[in-house]
C-alpha cells in the first residue's frame, strides 16, 4: 500500500536518513516532479526502477555522508541504463557519492530538458558522448579519475565545467581514434 | 510499564485519527467552495470528490479540505515517525488537530489548509499546474497531499514510510553526530598534513582551518 499517491514533491534533504534509495518511488508516486534525498547518509545503489519516474524534473541525491553504523559512505554502483526514461529531467545532482561505471547511453534521451547535471567527486569512467546533444547551463564532472575522451561542446561551455581530476581531453584506452579522425 | 504507556499512546492516536477522520467525513458536503462566500450556488457545494470543478486563470481560489483518507494517512505517518526520535518530533511538532487558525473554519482538522502550504508545516496540497507555467500550481488543491518538504531537520531512519524501523535513541544520535563531524574534520586535517609531508611541501608551510558551505575543512598555505 502506498499512502500519499498524489505526491509531487518528496523533499527530505539535510537529514540523517540511512539505508538505500527505495525502488518503489515510481510505483507509489507516479506523479513525482521532485525527489530530493541529498545530504543524508544513504548508501546502496540507484535502483533501476527510478527510471520509471517519467515526469520527474529534479533528481537530487548528492553529498551523502558516511553511515556510521555500516561505515559506508555514499550511493555507489553504476548509473542505471533506465535513467534515460526520466525524459522530463531538468536537474540531476549526483555529486559526492561513489557512483562508478560509464555514463549510460540512454542519457541522450534527457537532452531536451536537462540543464544541470553534477556528477563530480565520483568514480565514473568512460567518455561523455551520451551527453553530446545536451546544452547544459551547469555541469560538474571533476574528480572522476577515469572519465576520458573528447568533451562535447554543450558540456565544455557550461557553467562549472572543470576537468580537474579527470582524463577528459585524453582519448579513452579503448577508443578508436581513427573513427574520430575519419 | 513502557509497553503499557506505548500501547496507551497508540490507542489515543488511533482514537484521535478516527475522530479526525469522522470530522472530516462529516464536512464532505462542503468539500468544494468557490471563494467569495459562495455558499451554495454555481460551483459551490459540489460534493463530487472525484471531479473538482475546473477553474480559469483569474477565478478566485478554492478553499479545500484535507481528504479524510489523506488525513488518516498523515496521522499514521506522523505517529510512526515520531517514534523514531526527537528530530522527527520537532519536524512534526504542529501536526495536531484543532490548532489551525483556519479563517474559513471549514474543517476541524485541515492539514492541507487553504494556501500553497498547509496548516501542518512541511505539508502541501496543491492543485493542477497553471497552463504554460509548470512550476506554478493552483492552491489549494483538491485535498490530496502533494508536497513533503522536510529539509535540514536531521530526521532519521530509512527513506519513505517504512513504519517498522525504529530510530536510535537521542543519546545515540548525539554521539553519532559528534563522531561524524569529528571523523570528517580529522580526515581533512590528515590529508592537509600529508600534503605538507609530500614532495610539494616546499610550496606550503602550514595547514589552516576554514568553514565552507557549513562544513569544516583544511587547506595548506604558504
Amino acid at each position: 500500500m502506498c499512502p500519499f499517491s498524489h505526491l509531487r514533491q518528496f523533499d527530505m534533504d539535510g537529514g540523517w536518513m540511512t539505508g538505500q534509495i527505495p525502488s518503489e518511488f515510481a510505483q507509489c508516486y507516479p506523479d513525482l516532479l521532485e525527489l530530493d534525498l541529498s545530504f543524508n547518509n544513504l548508501t546502496g545503489v540507484i535502483p533501476p526502477e527510478i527510471g520509471n519516474l517519467t515526469k520527474l524534473h529534479e533528481f537530487k541525491i548528492e553529498s551523502q555522508a558516511r553511515d556510521d553504523t555500516t561505515m559506508e559512505q555514499g550511493v555507489g554502483g553504476p548509473i542505471p541504463e533506465s535513467i534515460g526514461g526520466m525524459t522530463s529531467l531538468r536537474w540531476m545532482r549526483l555529486h559526492d557519492n561513489r557512483l562508478s561505471g560509464k555514463i549510460p547511453e540512454s542519457m541522450s534521451n534527457t537532452a531536451r530538458f536537462l540543464q544541470q547535471m553534477t556528477m563530480d567527486e565520483n568514480e565514473l569512467e568512460g567518455n561523455l558522448y551520451a551527453l553530446k546533444d545536451h546544452q547544459f547551463a551547469n555541469i560538474g564532472v571533476n574528480n572522476n579519475a577515469r572519465l576520458c575522451g573528447m568533451v562535447p561542446l554543450g558540456v565544455r561551455y557550461a557553467h562549472g565545467f572543470n576537468y580537474h581530476g579527470t582524463n577528459l581531453g585524453v582519448p579513452c584506452p579503448d577508443e578508436d581514434v581513427g573513427v574520430l579522425q575519419g | 510499564m513502557k509497553a503499557t504507556a506505548s500501547s496507551s499512546r497508540r490507542r489515543v492516536g488511533v482514537a484521535c485519527a478516527a475522530t479526525a477522520v469522522s470530522l472530516a467525513v462529516g464536512a464532505d458536503a462542503q468539500w468544494w467552495r468557490v471563494g467569495g462566500g459562495d455558499g451554495g450556488g454555481g460551483g459551490g457545494g459540489d460534493s463530487n470528490q472525484n471531479s473538482p470543478p475546473s477553474r480559469g486563470w483569474n477565478e478566485p481560489a478554492r478553499q479545500g479540505y484535507t481528504r479524510p483518507e489523506e488525513l488518516a494517512n498523515l496521522i499514521i505517518f506522523r505517529d510512526a515517525m515520531r517514534e523514531r526520535g526527537l528530530y522527527w518530533q520537532e519536524a512534526t511538532d504542529n501536526w495536531t488537530c484543532g490548532n489551525e487558525t483556519d479563517p474559513y473554519q471549514l474543517a476541524s482538522c485541515n492539514p492541507c489548509g487553504n494556501e500553497a502550504w498547509g496548516y501542518w508545516k512541511h505539508v502541501g496540497c496543491r492543485g493542477d499546474s497553471i497552463p504554460e507555467t509548470p512550476w506554478l500550481f493552483y492552491s489549494p488543491g483538491d485535498g490530496w497531499v502533494t508536497d513533503f518538504h522536510i529539509t535540514d531537520y536531521k530526521v532519521t531512519g530509512s527513506v519513505g514510510v517504512d513504519l517498522d524501523r525504529r530510530a536510535p535513541s537521542p543519546k545515540a544520535q548525539t554521539r553519532r553526530s559528534r563522531s561524524r563531524s569529528r571523523s570528517l574534520a580529522l580526515t581533512r586535517a590528515r590529508s592537509c598534513h600529508a600534503l605538507l609531508r609530500s614532495p610539494f611541501r616546499s610550496r606550503w608551510s602550514t595547514c589552516v582551518r576554514f568553514r565552507t558551505s557549513g562544513s569544516l575543512t583544511w587547506t595548506a598555505v604558504g
